[in-house]
């Protein structure tokens, strides 16, 4: 190359002005997201938001899980049926049962520590392997930002580079959350976690499940959590989210129930008040995933009641 | 591979140090071995396929200047042409004049099944075709020389930045680039890297932010109406110059890096006031070498007033189908040559005429980019049914969306931009003018626009598929 010139001063510049200014947006950013500068995702801001519940779990009945759990479980109602005061953290399948293990670490290590944890799920996050957790980069996003570490997952270099850039993306919150994410925290927090869902059910084609297949992943996952209450000695039960009953064959079922018989015979202190996933009618559903707020209510008078049969106080 | 790519960081990271330590013939070698394993990198088969071309054309450049030939030379250019010719037909246009034979026979009460041929289009293939005929040709005219450097030649023809999207290049322009020393100055990089990010952001930040408008768009017109069907096409109009500009300014960009310099395509063809006056500045090397090498051998306007405007259709027509084996194409390519003749009748001396008036310059200006607009639609159509559901929404009462309207605002920087170059001549006067404080900030804008509002997910570039 043939001395032309010397760096031209703007090129300089520019180096120091985008360092700078990136200094300061990584430093001055929830971990996660851009916040409070620019809106998150809808699957990003339940992470954050759910975040900021994490210290309402201490001496609390404290409910972890998939969507299944953030839509179906009002912990009022838990507390008025049962008298014990409860926190929804359930977030999002995507995060998979590394994530909820995570989360569950995490209120562990709280003072006074959470009164039991009830683990709640579809069976469908059972389903998730390795390879989709890090198709999905939520939970490689959400361990690479909180520099968390998991023994059963490791972020790739693309999901900690997938982190940096979503960081900086400029996003449109959803109209169906609140429009904002301020408003949709509000709401949450509002709520002790829980957010009612407003949409209509309709069954896709190719969405109906025949053949239950928990992964060796999630296994991980579940024996995971399941250490972390037995080492704090903090009960853990499992609470099988319900199902619209056009969404699921009773092969399904029956997958799902021997499923629960292994895990308990394999953990015997892990109970399953629901022996498997239970089949409603699709009216009590705004997807295929979500219980609508009557459902909700439903799904939680009858946790309260398991509650109250196994007289956990 | 795809500039937007991390392969393709991964490729120049190997590729430039490789560049800099080697001397001329080694760096040729090396340039061909990464220009093939670039476009091997979409279907290495095809790798044949211009390794044939380029033998082909390399002989038949020698055979041409040959004294023991020389009666012979006309038949030789038209076996090379068409060789080429039945090649790119055979990939490209084969199934379409099958289809299109059979469903004529139709008409006339005859079933036909046509044969077809289940093979993928060759990226690109109609850009290094013309490569290869514009040689040819130039030599036959005497212009060029053929080079006995194989090497040199087979570099010329595939050179990785503009292979699969161009522009095409001549060999008067490129082969001697690829055959002496080339030389790489300090100012050649920089201009190049602003070449490379401007055209970035053009692709990532412009482009493929617009294509989501214009694909939801275009799968469900039934859901536009007058107004989001304007901004439908507003935002194709703007996304398919951002994305083929944007790659020209790349590949310009990347080869001022190792010191060639390829043909400037655009300059602000949305400026133009008439037909004649968008194709000297849309596209150009193709508009170019249409017009050397099919519009003037035809005769150009140098056979009287009716066969002018046959040979501005015929040409046009040609231009369309050259995008692409579909009617939509032709229809484009008979919008365009009908647009040229109807101008080139009512208004010959137009650009001469509006030159020192700026009102009705820029009058003429929003109503030649409108005319455009239409020509698009035709372009990006699918099919003649999606082309019925997008006029049918202009025909339902508008209703404003102003959050598309909001992200079609992301074309107007593009435009100030380059309208800012444009009235400075080039880059390079412009780039002087500006105070290098406001050039930091506008470098740490482009750098934000890039990582904020870019679509990081590797998408292809439209003119890929031509």
């Amino acid at each position: 190359m043939n001395p032309g010139s010397r760096i031209p001063k703007a090129a300089v510049l520019a180096a120091l002005l985008v360092a700078g200014s990136e200094v300061l947006f990584l430093g001055t950013t929830e971990p996660l997201t851009g916040l409070p500068y620019l809106q998150p995702t809808a699957d990003d801001a339940i992470l954050v938001a759910k975040q900021k519940l994490i210290p309402r779990a201490a001496g609390r009945v404290v409910l972890i899980g998939d969507s299944s759990c953030t839509m179906g479980l009002q912990p009022d109602l838990l507390e008025a049926e049962t008298g014990l005061p409860a926190v929804n953290l359930g977030t999002i399948s995507t995060m998979t049962m590394v994530g909820f293990a995570d989360l569950t670490g995490r209120v562990c290590d709280l003072d006074p520590p959470p009164k039991f944890v009830v683990f709640v799920a579809l069976p469908r996050s059972f389903e998730v392997s390795e390879p989709q957790a890090h198709d999905y980069q939520l939970v490689g996003r959400y361990l690479t930002a909180y520099n968390r570490r998991s023994p059963d997952f490791t972020p790739t270099p693309r999901e900690q580079w997938e982190w940096f850039v979503r960081k900086h993306r400029v996003n449109v919150f959803p109209n169906e959350f609140g429009g904002s994410y301020e408003k949709y925290e509000q709401a949450l927090s509002s709520q002790d976690g829980w957010y009612p869902e407003r949409g209509q059910y309709m069954l896709k084609p190719g969405e109906v499940r025949d053949h239950f297949q928990p992964t060796e992943f999630a296994g991980q996952g579940l024996t995971r959590i399941v250490t972390l209450c037995k080492t704090n000695q903090i009960p853990l039960l499992v609470w099988w989210s319900p199902a619209p009953a056009d969404s699921i064959t009773p092969r399904y079922v029956t997958g799902v129930t021997d499923y629960s018989e292994q895990t308990h015979r394999a953990f015997p202190g892990v109970l399953f008040p629901r022996a498997t996933v239970p089949r409603w009618d699709p009216s009590r559903f705004g997807t295929v995933t979500h219980v609508t707020p009557d459902g909700a209510a439903i799904n939680t008078r009858e946790l309260a009641a398991a509650i109250k049969r196994l007289g956990w106080k | 591979m795809i500039f937007t790519e991390v392969a393709f960081l991964a490729f120049m990271l190997v590729v430039l140090p490789l560049y800099f330590v080697l001397p001329l013939r080694g760096q040729n070698v090396m340039l061909l071995v990464a220009s093939y394993v670039f476009y091997g990198w979409w279907d290495w088969r095809f790798l044949f396929l211009l390794f044939f071309s380029t033998v082909l054309d390399y002989g038949i450049g020698l055979v041409l200047t040959a004294k023991r030939f020389d009666n012979y030379r006309q038949l030789i250019l038209v076996l090379s042409i068409t060789t080429q010719l039945v090649l790119l037909g055979v990939f490209k246009y084969y199934n379409f004049f099958a289809t299109s034979f059979a469903l004529l026979l139709e008409q006339f009460g005859v079933v036909a099944s046509p044969l077809l041929l289940n093979v993928a289009l060759p990226v690109g293939i109609s850009f290094y075709t013309f490569h290869t005929i514009s040689y040819t040709v130039d030599i036959y005219r005497r212009i060029s020389k053929p080079t006995t450097d194989f090497i040199g030649f087979a570099l010329f023809i595939s050179f990785f930045p503009q292979l699969v999207a161009g522009p095409i290049a001549r060999a008067s322009h490129l082969l001697p680039q690829c055959l002496r020393e080339r030389t790489v100055t300090r100012q050649g990089w920089y201009e190049g890297s602003y070449l490379f990010l401007w055209g970035l952001f053009k692709k990532v930040v412009v482009a493929d932010n617009f294509a989501v408008i214009v694909n939801r768009g275009f799968d469900n017109p039934d859901q536009l109406n007058a107004f989001t069907a304007l901004c439908v096409v507003y935002a194709f109009a703007w996304q398919i110059y951002c994305d083929f500009s944007g790659y020209t300014d790349m590949a310009r960009g990347i080869s001022m890096w190792m010191g060639f310099d390829l043909q400037v395509n655009f300059n602000v063809p949305y400026l133009a006031v008439d037909p004649s006056d968008f194709w000297q500045r849309w596209h150009i090397s193709l508009s170019t070498w249409l017009r050397d090498y099919l519009y003037i051998p035809l005769g150009g306007n140098r056979l009287g007033v009716a066969r002018t405007y046959v040979n501005l259709m015929f040409t046009m027509l040609i231009g369309g189908l050259w995008h692409g084996a579909s009617w939509t194409f032709v229809l484009w390519g008979f919008y365009h040559g009908l647009l040229l003749c109807v101008y080139r009748l009512v208004a010959p001396d137009l650009t001469t005429r509006l030159a020192r008036s700026f009102w009705k310059r820029s009058l003429h200006q929003v109503w030649f980019f409108h005319l455009v607009c239409l020509s698009w639609l035709l372009f990006r159509a699918q099919s003649v049914e999606q082309l019925r559901g997008i006029w049918a929404a202009f025909l339902r009462s508008p209703k404003l969306d102003l959050g598309t309207t909001a992200r079609l605002g992301l074309a107007f920087p593009v435009f100030a931009v380059e309208y800012l170059v444009y009235r400075h001549r080039d880059q390079v006067a412009f780039l002087k003018v500006v105070p290098w404080p406001l050039r930091a900030v506008v470098y740490v804008g482009l750098y934000w626009a890039l990582i904020s509002l870019g679509k990081w997910t590797g998408e292809g570039f439209i003119y890929f598929q031509f």
